[in-house]
């Protein structure tokens, strides 16, 4: 349809995990201790951004690759999601869902599972918890269904630094039916990854009501 | 699965830990294959010209099918060998207990942590069966012909500095069953036909035993233990290299190796592009060498989820310390004359002086062994970088080629080609004599990989007391013995070359602390056992191959016992 909002983006996330570990935050200090480095270099990419906002089912794409050394180095993603999900009382209480799909150095396969919660209200800081991703890696490809049963490989957390968050601004592309279409999905973007600006989009009126 | 092959076990490396079990496990009556990432070596065939033994490397990807193993890393040089019988073809036959106060639950002396799970008790009546299995002997020094001069110039040393002097148990045959010791004798059948169906004869007193020894008077492994397993029905593969293992779907394991094909040696092979032959197990041994072993666990990780934390830790080079003596002189003051130490005579290792440790009654700090180290070749490079001699010019290269691994921050560890390059025919005089040190350095490495590289980051820092009393004892004995101490090039780099890595999947008697148990027996993976020298959550102090075998046989002893209940 004509009438969707595309948008494109380039993500870089860092940050520490460690394995034998289940925990995110236990696993950031552990993995620090022991210099173990994680990182993704995905770009996203979904077809209809005021979809991809209401409907959890309606997923983006992420493309890239993992970087840990402690798993072979640099790997392919065979297949990523992005996906945003209301995890709360409100609508501005959300979570954005990583589910990416690798093979370790020998072949493995494994799942890269994150999530990044994303809030709105005063005294929030915004900008620390949009910026951090708890994650974890688990053991073969896993659904959201199977992910209770699955063994965890690693946990840590991943971080976007803001330097790197000005750069991933840059890489931003969209396409739209109009230039306003573009600008607010834009502006959806920024509410989404900057934090800050969130207030911004949730005030600007929308055109589709979500299900 | 179905269609694959199956064994009742599969072990991984066919050295100390892997010979042993293999034969244990075949002898219990279990199906089973050992596989080996080298060469057969059958008594002959080693290399022995300077353009093979240049050649004599173990790097595939680069075409070197060989037998030495090196690497490289931040801290040290380690030597170890890939082929058959594992180390034991490249060892000097040292047969030692570790000292029975060594095996030490927490350090009190110098603050490193180390503890083992097991003690002397335990180990005691499996280095009584392996002592059997390798008919060691000690050095006839007392019988006529062998007097030789470096196992005098030894005691000498030791006799007149105060020191623990012995003639160790070896693995080496110098006399047959109830003959006296006599050089060259065929040696007498033993009760399983040779693998190599090859004869074999006593030890002619050439030195070469560290580059393989091709009269097969040196009990190396594939003599013994290796040849047992084959006539117990085990089934033994050369030139397999296990790059994959995890946990079978359904209980048991599931082993994926490469293949390296002899039409490859000498041409460039990427072992990672080679195809994977698949196997199962109901249980599966690692005996693949601290460096193997580890390697092998740390690449496939994500497959063992559950494995301890102290995945790479309690990493050390058993204290390894290479001294030269020099110029050593004999005679009254102003009539000496040099000592005749004829290095490249007898066995390389015949004679061992002990420091006590801390931990003995008579002791203080961390205890170690001085033995005469004869010529291995592999230290032939060193000699020539401290004489600065004729191949300067390859020596020179291969500096370059380090110093550009460093500056351009490549980790590269596995230096088997780069190192080929540099070595040559060594000159030492009569009169010089190499020293090799071992005992109780701090097990505070870490064995980590970088960029899909083996990495470790143990120094000599935490060490240095114990490396400088080490070394001082080597200068008393140089002194001793009228020569000059050098000490070898990298120690002014702090850094040590190691013959006996260990650590990195230490055992413990918790998984916090290790990730085996006292039978080496994996936490969280049942009937996953590592027997080599990654298992020693702390340095052996005496030549580790006993210790390692010991430990295996004791843990194979459990792993029978599990199949055993199993099958009732």
């Amino acid at each position: 349809m004509s009438g969707e909002t595309r948008i494109r983006f380039t993500e870089e996330m860092k940050g520490h995990v460690a394995f034998g570990i289940d925990d995110p935050e236990e696993g950031r200090d552990a993995g620090a201790a022991d210099r173990t480095s994680f990182m993704f270099h995905l770009t996203i990419e979904t077809s209809d951004i005021d979809r991809f906002y209401h409907e959890p089912e309606h997923e983006a794409t992420a493309r890239g690759w993992i970087e840990c050394d402690q798993l072979g180095g640099r790997l392919p993603v065979s297949q990523g999601v992005f996906n945003l999900f209301v995890a709360g009382d409100t609508p501005r209480q959300r979570e954005m869902r990583y589910r990416l799909f690798f093979t370790d150095g020998v072949g493995n396969p494994l799942t890269f599972v994150g999530v990044k919660k994303v809030e709105d209200h005063k005294g929030f800081d915004v900008w620390t918890d949009t910026s951090t991703l708890y994650s974890r890696v688990l053991q073969g490809h896993v659904t959201a269904e199977n992910e209770e049963m699955a063994a965890v490989v690693a946990a840590g957390v991943l971080r976007i630094l803001k330097r790197d968050f000005a750069k991933q601004v840059t890489t931003f592309r969209a396409s739209g039916p109009s230039l306003r279409a573009k600008a607010r999905g834009f502006l959806m973007f920024l509410g989404l990854f900057g934090g800050r600006l969130f207030e911004v989009y949730i005030a600007a009126p929308t055109e589709e009501e979500g299900p | 699965m179905t269609g694959l092959e199956h064994f009742d076990a599969v072990v991984i490396g066919s050295g100390f830990g892997g010979a042993v079990s293999g034969y244990r496990l075949a002898e219990a009556g279990l199906s089973v294959v050992v596989l080996e990432r080298g060469k057969a070596y059958p008594p002959g065939s080693f290399p022995r010209n300077p353009a093979d033994l240049g050649r004599n490397f173990w790097d595939p990807s680069a075409g070197l099918h060989g037998m030495f193993n090196i690497w490289s890393f931040r801290g040290l040089e380690a030597v170890v060998s890939s082929g058959l019988g594992g180390g034991s073809l490249i060892y000097a036959n040292v047969l030692l207990r570790k000292d029975e106060h060594w095996f030490v639950h927490h350090d009190p002396f110098d603050g490193g942590y180390e503890t083992w799970p097991i003690s002397r008790a335990d180990l005691d009546p499996h280095y009584d069966n392996v002592e059997t299995m390798l008919n060691a002997q000690r050095f006839p020094f007392e019988s006529d012909g062998y007097g030789i001069a470096k196992t005098k110039a030894m005691r000498d040393a030791a006799d007149g500095l105060g020191l623990e002097w012995q003639l160790p148990p070896l693995a080496v045959t110098f006399h047959n069953k109830d003959r006296p010791p006599v050089p060259g004798e065929p040696l007498a059948d033993r009760e399983f036909p040779n693998l190599h169906g090859l004869p074999r004869q006593t030890c002619r007193l050439c030195g070469e035993c560290d580059i393989g020894c091709n009269y097969g008077a040196k009990n190396t492994l594939d003599h013994n233990y290796l040849s047992a397993a084959k006539h117990e029905g085990a089934t033994i593969r050369t030139r397999c290299e296990v790059r994959v293992i995890r946990p079978g779907e359904n209980g048991g394991y599931v082993v994926q190796y490469v293949e390296h094909d002899p039409m490859n040696e000498g041409r460039h092979t990427e072992t990672k592009q080679l195809p994977l032959v698949t196997v199962t197990c109901d249980r599966l041994v690692l005996g693949a060498g601290t460096f193997g072993s580890t390697y092998l666990l740390l690449r496939n990780r994500s497959a063992f989820p559950s494995i301890s934390r102290a995945l790479g830790t309690r990493f050390c080079g058993n204290g390894d310390l290479l001294g030269l003596m020099v110029e050593t002189k004999t005679g009254r003051p102003g009539h000496e004359r040099p000592r005749r130490l004829n290095g490249a005579e007898g066995p390389v290792i015949t004679s061992a002086i002990r420091i006590p440790d801390g931990s003995d009654p008579d002791g203080q700090g961390r205890g170690f062994y001085i033995e005469d180290a004869g010529f291995p070749e592999f230290a032939g490079w060193l000699v020539e970088m401290t004489q600065a001699g004729s191949r300067a010019s390859r020596v020179l290269r291969f500096a370059v080629k380090r110093l550009l691994a460093k500056l351009t921050n490549d980790p590269r560890s596995d230096w088997g080609a780069a190192i080929s390059e540099a070595l040559g025919g060594a000159e030492l005089s009569v009169s010089s004599l190499p020293l090799l040190g071992m005992g109780r350095d701090v097990p505070d490495g870490n064995m980590r990989l970088n960029d899909g590289r083996l990495d470790v980051d143990w120094t000599t820092e935490s060490s240095q007391p114990f490396f400088d009393r080490v070394e001082q004892t080597m200068r008393d004995i140089t002194e001793y013995l009228g020569g000059s101490f050098q000490p070898n090039l990298l120690s002014y780099l702090d850094r040590v070359i190691s013959v006996h890595p260990l650590g990195g999947a230490p055992m413990a008697d918790n998984p916090a602390d290790g990730v085996v148990d006292a039978y080496g027996e994996m936490f969280g993976y049942p009937e996953l056992y590592v027997v080599d020298g990654s298992a020693m959550p702390g340095p052996v102090g005496a030549n580790p191959a006993l210790t390692i075998a010991a430990f295996a046989d004791r843990a194979m002893d459990h792993a029978i016992e599990h199949a055993s209940a199993g099958r009732a």
